[in-house]
């Protein structure tokens, strides 16, 4: 998936002034950072504008990252950051765009569609604390581990955590998911 | 059979990580249990159902944008970063040529503290302190601006300053506005290019940056600043615009001339 060791040497690359090593950190993770912000604020421009602010708060802070750790679990965890702090401004209840793009469905039919809105609809209705934890588990495809890396949380949260969203997407989704 | 509940088990087998014992033990309760097992097929949909969602397409330009961002940033830094690696260099590629460069600095700053600071009788000189300044006079001056223009309108007062600093463009912006505004702040992006925006902690608005363009939305009373890089040798100017409150001001700025 990610090379890590890769990922260390275009950062010690930057910090050593060669700026341009960061354009294959960028082309490598504005994927999974764009759909991880438009998972968790439901809005594309707002998701656009989280992850490049994400990205050039990343570059400015790369003198701090520490190799002994994953570059993808500490830009996540900008990136996620910078969600948070964005939904801590927002308005509560704002209502979702309906254009939000539904993701590459393998059956790309009108009901892959509408099961996309529905739980992009769930999931922006769950607190953060548990829309985080479903965002890195399902559109990141992150390990328990790796959350527990990203988010600052023991496993054991993450797990209760997952458990409790779960439910709780189940419920939002109602109907849907008697089917 | 493990310690954990079914509800408990059902998770860990949506996630594979039940041991055979554990995910025979969970079919065994499913068998025999409606509730449960209706509960883990509404689990198990949503869990599929996520699962197929896939990677949005991040939108085009980002990268792009990142990339400008990070090189005007860079571009910036450039400057001080500079000055510390100068500084650091000796000691990097020759430590004791380095050390020998710091006693020698630190003879000096001492041999300037005696001079012009320690008492007279420190030095038996009669004659007193020297007084007057190291720096010639003209290094003292403020910058001198090349375009100021007054910005009052109807609910708006305000003016914009350019400067020239260290071959750098600078547009510096203050109001005082009743509404918000739409700021424009346009130049020709073959001659300068944007290496940074600052605004004043209190100062309101949205800061759009495009080539060519900084666009501020819900602008307000504050004071914003654009640093411009020169590119290419012409004469330059920068067209400024403000929107709200019913009125409209457009303003021509001289930026000087590209060296």
């Amino acid at each position: 998936m990610i090379d890590g060791r890769d990922d260390s040497d275009l950062v010690r690359r930057c910090v050593d002034g060669d700026t341009e090593a960061f354009a294959p950190l960028v082309e490598r993770y504005q994927r999974v950072l764009f759909t991880m912000a438009l998972r968790m604020v439901g809005n594309p421009e707002d998701a656009r504008d989280i992850t490049q602010s994400a990205l050039v708060k990343a570059y400015e802070k790369l003198s701090t990252f520490d190799p002994d750790y994953r570059f993808f679990s500490w830009i996540y965890r900008i990136a996620v950051n910078e969600c948070l702090n964005f939904l801590s401004r927002r308005k509560p209840h704002q209502p979702l765009d309906e254009d939000l793009p539904a993701g590459e469905s393998p059956e790309g039919h009108a009901e892959a569609r509408e099961l996309s809105l529905g739980i992009d609809e769930a999931l922006v209705k769950l607190p953060t604390e548990y829309r985080e934890v479903v965002v890195l588990r399902y559109f990141m495809d992150l390990s328990y581990g790796e959350m527990s890396e990203v988010l600052l949380i023991p496993e054991k949260t993450v797990k209760s955590r997952l458990y409790t969203a779960r439910q709780l997407l189940a419920a939002h989704l109602g109907p849907w998911s008697e089917r | 059979m493990s310690g954990f509940g079914p509800e408990e088990l059902l998770q860990r087998e949506l996630d594979g990580e039940n041991t055979g014992e554990e995910s025979a033990a969970l079919q065994s309760r499913l068998a025999s249990d409606p509730g449960l097992r209706e509960s883990y097929e509404r689990l198990r949909r949503l869990h599929l159902a996520l699962g197929r969602i896939g990677p949005a397409d991040p939108p085009p330009g980002l990268a792009a944008d990142v990339m400008h961002a990070v090189r005007s940033r860079a571009a910036r830094a450039g400057g001080a970063r500079g000055w510390l690696d100068l500084l650091r260099a000796p000691f990097v590629s020759r430590p004791a040529f380095g050390y020998a460069l710091t006693l020698a600095a630190g003879i000096l700053v001492g041999a300037v503290f005696v001079g012009f600071v320690a008492p007279p009788g420190l030095l038996s000189r009669r004659d007193g302190p020297a007084a007057g300044t190291i720096l010639p006079s003209e290094r003292l001056a403020e910058p001198k601006p090349l375009d100021r223009q007054d910005l009052a309108a109807e609910g708006i007062r305000g003016e914009v300053v350019t400067n020239r600093a260290d071959g750098r463009v600078v547009a510096e912006i203050r109001l005082e506005s009743e509404g918000p505004l739409d700021v424009r702040l346009g130049f020709d992006a073959g001659t300068l290019s944007l290496l940074g925006f600052e605004r004043g902690r209190l100062a309101p608005g949205e800061v759009r940056l495009a080539p060519g363009e900084v666009r501020i939305e819900g602008a307000g009373t504050g004071r914003y600043v654009v640093v411009l890089g020169v590119l290419g040798p012409s004469a330059l100017r920068l067209r400024l615009s403000l929107e709200g409150n019913g009125v409209r001001v457009e303003k021509t700025l001289e930026a000087g001339t590209g060296s």
